[in-house]
C-alpha cells in the first residue's frame, strides 16, 4: 500500500459502513481499542490506598464498566496498580511481580506515598517512589485518591494506549537511567542546593 | 513518689529495686513502676510471673528508650495479671556501649517477637533468646534505625535529597571509609 493510502487512513478508521456489520480499520487500530477496552491490572494492594482501589472494583464506582477486572496472577495481567507505601524491604516482590507480567504492561502509580515517598519521604524503609524500581505510566495524586482519581488514571492510560502505536510504529518509551546517572544527578541536586 | 503496696512488696524481696521519681500529679492514672538492675531482671521477672500475689501472667509488650545524653538505654516492660488485675510496669537501664541485657522470653514466650523488635530497630542484644534475629528490616541492613545516632545509608530506592548528607556518617566521616555500603535487600 502506497503511503498516500497510509495517510488517509486516520480518515476512515472509524468510518462505518450503512447497517453497522463492517467496520474498515487498521489492524493496530483495532488491537489497541481491544487493549486498552480490557485493561486487566493485577490484584495488589500495599496500604490504604488499596482499600480505594477496592471501593474502584466494586458495584459503587464500578471499574468493570470500563473493562478493568482484576487478576489474581501477573501472567495474565496488563497493568498494575501500585495502591500503596512501596517499602524497601517488598521493593523486590514488586520488582518481580512486574517483570512476571507479559509485555505490553503498565504501571499506575496511585497516591502520594507510591509517587515519591510521600509522608515517609525521610523515613529509613520506604521507597522514594516506585518509579525507583519500574517504569511508571500514570500518576494519580492524593492520600489516598478517591475512586474517581483512579478512574481519572484508567481513561488517561487507555488514552494512551490508543496513542501507543503510531500508524504501525511502536513509540518506545525512554530507558530508565542506571543507578550511577541517578547518583550524579542526585548529587548535583545536592550541590546545588548547598550553594 | 509514688509507691502503691505492689512495689513494696517488690522492693521487700529485692531491696536493690528502686522506684524512679513520677510526677503524679500529672499523669492521670499513675502506675506501679520499678527500676530494677539489669542484673537482677530476670529473678524480679521470674518473681512476678511465679509468685501467688503478683502472677503477671501477661506481657503487654515491651520497648526500649535511647537517653543518648546519659549513654543508656532503658527497656520498659509492661505487665498485666489476668487473675490479679493489676499491672507494674518494669524499667532497667543498661549501658549504651555494652547493649545487652538478659532475655525474658524463657519467662513469657509472647515477649520473644517484641525483644526482636528491640534488637532489630535499637541493637539491643538479649542474651538467651531463643531466634533472636531481625523482625522488620531486612538481614544485611546497616544499623539499628531507632537509635538517636543513627545515620542513614542511602541505597538505590532513595532519591538521595532526605534529610542528612547522604554517604556521611554524624561527624562528616564519609561511610565507604568505615566500610559501611547501603545494600538495598536483593531480588529474588
Amino acid at each position: 500500500m502506497s503511503g498516500n493510502a497510509f495517510d488517509s487512513l486516520d480518515k476512515i478508521r472509524q468510518h462505518k459502513f450503512p447497517g453497522g456489520e463492517l467496520i474498515m480499520t487498521s489492524v493496530d487500530f483495532f488491537i489497541d481499542w481491544a487493549r486498552k477496552s480490557s485493561i486487566w491490572p493485577l490484584t495488589f494492594g500495599l496500604a490504604c490506598c488499596a482499600i480505594e482501589m477496592m471501593a474502584a472494583y466494586a458495584s459503587r464506582y464500578d471499574f468493570d464498566r470500563v473493562g478493568v477486572i482484576p487478576r489474581p496472577t501477573p501472567r495474565q495481567a496488563d497493568l498494575m496498580i501500585i495502591a500503596g507505601t512501596v517499602v524497601k524491604k517488598m521493593a523486590p516482590a514488586v520488582e518481580l511481580l512486574y517483570h512476571q507480567m507479559p509485555e505490553p504492561r503498565f504501571v499506575i502509580s496511585m497516591g502520594a506515598c507510591s509517587n515519591c515517598g510521600g509522608p515517609y519521604y525521610d523515613s529509613y524503609s520506604v521507597a522514594k517512589g516506585v518509579d525507583k524500581l519500574i517504569p511508571v505510566d500514570i500518576y494519580v495524586p492524593g492520600c489516598p485518591p478517591r475512586p474517581e482519581a483512579l478512574h481519572t488514571a484508567i481513561v488517561a492510560l487507555q488514552d494512551k494506549i490508543d496513542k501507543y502505536w503510531d500508524a504501525g510504529k511502536r513509540v518506545l518509551r525512554p530507558e530508565m537511567p542506571t543507578n550511577e546517572v541517578l547518583r550524579e544527578i542526585n548529587d548535583a541536586a545536592i550541590n546545588a542546593r548547598k550553594s | 513518689m509514688y509507691l502503691p503496696e505492689l512495689c513494696q512488696k517488690v522492693i521487700a524481696k529485692f531491696p536493690d529495686v528502686t522506684v524512679p521519681p513520677v510526677a503524679e500529679k500529672t499523669i492521670r492514672d499513675p502506675e506501679a513502676m520499678v527500676m530494677v538492675p539489669a542484673k537482677t531482671l530476670v529473678a524480679v521477672c521470674r518473681f512476678l510471673r511465679e509468685n501467688d500475689e503478683m502472677a503477671f501472667d501477661l506481657p503487654i509488650q515491651m520497648t526500649a528508650v535511647d537517653y543518648i545524653k546519659e549513654n543508656v538505654f532503658e527497656l520498659v516492660y509492661y505487665l498485666y495479671s489476668s487473675r490479679r488485675k493489676h499491672a507494674i510496669i518494669v524499667k532497667s537501664r543498661i549501658d549504651r556501649a555494652a547493649a545487652a541485657i538478659e532475655s525474658v522470653t524463657p519467662i513469657w514466650a509472647g515477649m520473644d517477637w517484641q525483644e526482636r523488635e528491640v534488637f532489630d530497630l535499637m541493637g539491643i542484644t538479649f542474651t538467651g533468646h531463643p531466634n533472636l534475629k531481625r523482625i522488620m528490616m531486612w538481614e544485611g541492613f546497616p544499623g539499628f534505625p531507632l537509635r538517636k545516632d543513627y545515620v542513614h545509608v542511602t541505597d538505590r530506592y532513595d532519591s538521595g535529597l532526605e534529610v542528612g548528607t547522604p554517604g556521611l556518617d554524624a561527624k562528616g566521616v564519609p561511610l565507604k571509609a568505615l566500610g559501611i555500603t547501603g545494600e538495598a535487600p536483593s531480588g529474588h
